[in-house]
């Protein structure tokens, strides 16, 4: 009983007792480390072609290779890079938008709430694949015109990076919704108004106060806006807005293999690397959130 | 009602401003409806269609015409299907996506409640883990993965469904399947996740022991309130199957809404874009409205806030 028992100690209690939370960490863990270390595990060049298409799986090739005869892994790994890229800039995006909007609309109030609110339905109600669309055309537009005169090289990688913070710029306005009721409800507790009354300015409230309060909801939060972004990811790319060829992502490399689907020849390891590996990383991600929901809320049950 | 009431009111104006801000997003996006890549023609033709469709004039007065055209129900003519106005479009192809949207709700709902109910209640057993692999493989599909796979085995392998086409109910099945998959798979889970956390209730423990029958308290007691989040999902999830899925009419060559959302942007055709964000809004609005009414008439504690 020496041990003090913070809230954040007795959170990291219950999230280590929760299997299936530690395993999805670990599962994310590896991942990371099998994406960073790519090259090294498949022994090759994530486009380089051979002359074996449609190889099955194999020593050599262990998940078969693709169309043009490009190893398989070697092609997970690198969209498997650039999936979690996707879904941590997107979640990363919503969560600083959606934090800001929310907890600055909350603590100023009134008419400024009112009108920052509008905002958001007005946004929620135009169509999201609409709102992507044009975003990124007018942001590539711009902005890779402007990065090609100063910038030449920087230009691909920046169009994607664009692209993933426009997947996060349409999907911000839950958090803010949620985050704005957190506020509004905190922003009335004794230890808030106990610091106003002691002089502390609105940022130091915020930072100091509010902040750490909706910390663990932010985070359910992004652990559950970031498996969406992954998959619209897929979306976009399915439309050709997405990542372009030769580089990949799971979800363009799952519409690869569902493009050889056909009735004659049965070539299922193009849909079950992608697929397992994204299946595996949603669940992982999926996993993680309920595990840091039940375990920053403290009213849960570690027993359940 | 009052509130009610002050909300229906609400909607008109800001389908309003939805409208206004896609039709200057859009203008703001580069490229143009009779761009010389999308409509090769002579500058002269360019100028005339230009002049024609009364994209020579200042954006203001563009946006007055739009306006009053929206006052008389006129969407204007399509850029793109030169004979066809919006309104003519959306009345053909919006019933072929109601009644699909419809229909691959009903799929989402029929299925996602029953199976994620018994998941909750065989928690840690075989239809516990039955029910998270299928809301796994229904989340982690995508649409068009699915869509081609289905058709591959059930159109094609066991030759159970027409694959394509539209206006009987066998042809229905597939892409019914094909849509609402995801929406089964989300619903199961949030029903899961309500009836297990309501079957921890205090109540639940008082009624148990007071001897209730374990049917009626699962169905009325511990349900109910595990339906809450469905509804306030069914909203805006219901107003995305209504409007029609780009990816299913493709695969199914279904001749319906979805398309055109994609397909009027890439060919910038302003007035269907418009006339779609229009139709999407206020079915959005309007639907989450319902959504909350309906949250009203089963959680009485709603009511009084």
């Amino acid at each position: 009983m020496s041990e003090r028992q913070t809230p954040s100690r007795a959170a990291w209690k219950r999230f280590r007792g929760n299997r299936r939370a530690v395993l999805a960490t670990v599962v994310l863990a590896f991942a990371v480390v099998a994406v960073a270390a790519g090259p090294w595990i498949s022994g090759q060049a994530a486009n380089a072609g051979t002359d074996l298409p449609f190889a099955a799986p194999g020593p050599g090739h262990w998940f078969g290779t693709d169309i043009h005869g490009r190893d398989l892994l070697a092609r997970v790994l690198a969209g498997t890079r650039i999936s979690l890229l996707v879904g941590l800039v997107g979640a990363g995006v919503s969560v600083v938008i959606g934090v800001v909007w929310g907890m600055g609309s909350a603590y100023v109030g009134g008419r400024i709430d009112g009108i920052m609110m509008r905002c958001v339905d007005v946004l929620y109600a135009l169509p999201n694949i609409v709102f992507v669309m044009l975003a990124i055309t007018m942001l590539e537009e711009h902005a890779v015109r402007w990065l090609g005169i100063h910038a030449a090289g920087l230009a691909p990688a920046a169009r994607e990076l664009l692209l993933f913070a426009c997947l996060g710029a349409v999907s911000w306005l839950n958090m803010a919704r949620v985050v704005r009721g957190q506020v509004l409800v905190l922003k009335e507790c004794p230890f808030v108004l106990a610091s106003r009354a002691l002089g502390a300015s609105p940022v130091q409230i915020l930072r100091r106060h509010v902040l750490p309060n909706i910390a663990g909801i932010v985070v359910v939060c992004a652990a559950l806006t970031l498996p969406s972004v992954i998959l619209y990811e897929s979306f976009l790319s399915f439309l050709g807005l997405g990542i372009r060829p030769p580089d990949a992502s799971l979800g363009t490399l799952i519409e690869d293999g569902a493009r050889q689907l056909n009735p004659l020849r049965v070539r299922w390891w193009l849909l079950l690397g992608p697929g397992g590996v994204l299946a595996t990383v949603l669940l992982a991600f999926q996993w993680l959130g309920d595990g840091l929901r039940d375990a920053l809320d403290p009213r849960s049950n570690p027993e359940s | 009602m009052r509130p009610v009431l002050r909300r229906l009111l609400a909607i008109p104006p800001l389908v309003l401003a939805v409208a206004t801000l896609a039709f200057f997003l859009m203008r703001a996006a580069p490229g143009g409806p009779f761009d010389r890549e999308r409509a090769p023609a002579s500058p002269q033709i360019e100028a005339a269609l230009k002049a024609r469709y009364h994209l020579d004039e200042p954006l203001w007065k563009q946006y007055a015409r739009f306006l009053g055209g929206l006052c008389r129900a006129d969407l204007g003519p399509s850029f793109k299907y030169r004979h066809h106005s919006v309104g003519d479009i959306l009345a053909q192809t919006l019933p072929v996506s109601l009644a699909l949207g419809s229909l691959a709700f009903g799929f989402a709902v029929g299925t996602g409640i029953p199976i994620g109910f018994l998941a909750a209640v065989h928690r840690g057993r075989w239809p516990d883990w039955l029910a998270s692999f299928l809301v796994l493989v229904g989340v982690c599909i995508p649409t068009f993965v699915l869509a081609p796979l289905l058709v591959l085995w059930f159109g094609l392998g066991l030759g159970w469904f027409p694959v394509a086409l539209w206006g009987s109910l066998p042809q229905a099945v597939l892409p019914t399947v094909a849509l609402g998959l995801y929406f089964a798979a989300r619903i199961s889970r949030l029903v899961r996740e309500g009836v297990a956390d309501t079957l921890r209730a205090p109540f639940i423990v008082a009624a148990r022991a007071k001897g209730l029958d374990e049917f009626t308290l699962l169905r009325r007691h511990a349900l109910r309130p595990a339906l809450l989040p469905v509804v306030s999902f069914a909203g805006p999830m219901l107003a995305d199957l209504l409007t029609g899925s780009f990816v299913v009419e493709k695969v199914f060559q279904l001749p319906g809404t979805g398309a055109f959302f994609v397909n009027a942007f890439f060919s910038r055709d302003y007035p269907m874009m418009l006339g779609l964000v229009i139709l999407y809004s206020a079915l959005l609005l309007v639907l989450n409205l319902a959504a909350d009414l309906a949250y009203r008439w089963i959680d009485p504690r709603v009511r009084h806030v």
